[in-house]
């Protein structure tokens, strides 16, 4: 018998045992999506909201949803302006601050360069 | 006399900080202790007795137990409150989790963080779900935190959720089985929330190996409600690549229906990112059902040495930690017999004490 203290090893030598069948399996990338959440701040910076959630859950809820989403076609003009007023500032305030990040990279690689303290480490990726 | 108010951000039919709050009132009752519950938000279900927020008007005296798992509508209102209070930290979910697929509720997970820190200087006493939250706690100033465990609602399960139960479990490890040995493709469980941190992204990658290495007709069902509907279809994308046709998400389960598949699993296979308590162990150890999870948040800490803690981030390791529970009946169960120790920690009679003592040193204003 395994004991419990014993099957975490055991299961990585089997695991080691057949690595060569196991190649292509990405291991677990753990904490929140940071990366993926830095890739996609441009398209979010653009509201686009889903007319599906638009939508009543009660019973009987149809001739509701109906009514809302036709609110929505007929306020279109006027959400329009606020989205596109919306989206203008989120977008250049995000480009504002890529600028930022890419003016402290080039000044740390500068100062790292010219060896005169050293730069502490780049802040964990956490941000979000 | 001793009077405690309890007040919830939200409350629900189904929630557990409801369910909690009512526990509580029920000692708060049996210790002669008065008061009442409020919530900001009430949903139209609810049964319990809770009543709107605006309504709670405590004397200076009183003790105001404030439930903090969620951003507070107004926080000024909460800490301009008469009366002594007691912050009780449920943990918030880290709002990176939720940014992608629910804004809405990462925005309100950022605010009930950024609110920790007014919220513990303002409080007479904290306490916390387990040691985990209380370390967060810590990081915010708060000096002393009474550690009360959420408890186990043995009942709320039906009798598979007895000790008997369990005690037949360990019994019967030995000899009943999973693996193909006795015909029955071993079942594999997992109940939470179905959102980003509890990771069933991972489950299920790890049990389409698992499937494919060892056990092909093993099936998975991953239950919980969902945090969103695009991380539910996200989740349902990885079954079509890497299980088809053997995993069941399911929310909304009725309790009865919970138990069964609690009593019908062969393994709980947890691989959440953050706990801040993480009930459904404790739930799995009641049935007599073995665990293998991530050592992160507050699992170890309630699990004890009662679960497999497995820090790879090598999804083979787990798949074969899977197989070896699933095959070694000496293994299976010695986690067995130490999952039903474990739940003897977690009892009613070790946890009532120290919502006693949290409740009287908010009294006393110490911290």
């Amino acid at each position: 018998m395994t004991t419990p203290e014993q099957a975490l090893a055991l299961a990585r030598r089997r695991a080691a045992e057949r690595r060569d069948a196991d190649s292509g399996i990405e291991p677990t990338r753990f904490g929140p999506p940071y990366e993926e959440i830095a890739a996609r701040l441009s398209e979010w910076a653009v509201p686009d909201p889903s007319r599906y959630e638009v939508r009543s859950i009660r019973r009987g809820g149809a001739p509701i949803t109906w009514l809302k989403r036709l609110l929505v076609r007929l306020l279109g003009q006027f959400t329009a302006q606020l989205i596109s007023d919306q989206a203008r500032f989120n977008v250049l305030l995000l480009n504002y601050v890529r600028t930022l990040e890419t003016r402290v990279r080039d000044l740390e690689a500068a100062v790292r360069a010219a060896d005169v303290v050293e730069a502490p480490d780049a802040a964990e990726d956490d941000w979000a | 006399m001793t009077v405690v108010h309890q007040l919830l951000s939200g409350a629900g039919p189904h929630d557990a900080i409801t369910t909690e709050a009512g526990v509580f009132r029920r000692y708060f009752a049996d210790w002669g202790w008065g008061g009442g519950d409020y919530a900001y938000r009430r949903h139209p279900a609810l049964q319990a007795p809770v009543a709107p927020a605006g309504e709670l008007a405590p004397a200076p005296d009183d003790v105001v137990l404030l439930h903090h798992s969620a951003g507070w509508p107004d926080l000024d209102e909460v800490l301009a409150l008469p009366g002594r209070k007691l912050l009780l930290y449920h943990n918030v979910t880290p709002a990176g989790w939720f940014w992608i697929d629910a804004p809405g509720l990462a925005a309100h997970c950022q605010v009930g963080r950024d609110q920790l820190g007014p919220l513990v200087r303002a409080a007479d006493a904290t306490a916390a779900d387990s040691a985990f939250n209380a370390g967060e706690l810590a990081a915010y100033g708060a000096h002393h935190t009474e550690v009360i465990h959420l408890l186990l609602d043995a009942e709320r399960l039906g009798a598979g959720a007895g000790a008997g139960v369990t005690a037949a479990a360990v019994a019967t490890a030995s000899v009943s089985v999973t693996g193909e040995a006795d015909g029955a493709a071993p079942q594999v469980l997992f109940v939470g929330r179905l959102s980003p941190h509890k990771r069933q992204d991972e489950v299920i990658r790890t049990f389409g190996l698992f499937r494919r290495r060892h056990a092909p007709g093993a099936r998975l069902d991953l239950i919980g409600d969902a945090s969103s509907e695009s991380h539910v279809e996200r989740l349902r994308g990885l079954v079509r690549d890497h299980a088809p046709g053997a995993v069941r998400i399911e929310s909304g389960l009725p309790e009865s229906e919970l138990a069964r598949r609690y009593r019908d699993a062969d393994l709980f296979l947890c691989l959440s990112e953050h706990e801040g308590f993480c009930i459904p162990l404790l739930e799995a150890f009641s049935f007599g059902v073995p665990v293998i999870a991530r050592p992160f948040g507050a699992i170890p800490e309630v699990s004890g040495s009662a679960a497999l803690l497995v820090p790879d981030a090598d999804i083979a390791v787990v798949a074969e930690l899977m197989d070896l529970v699933l095959t070694d009946p000496g293994l299976r169960q010695e986690l067995v017999r130490r999952g039903h120790e474990r739940l003897d920690t977690f009892r009613a009679e070790r946890i009532a004490p120290r919502l006693r003592a949290a409740v009287q040193r908010a009294e006393g204003g110490l911290r």
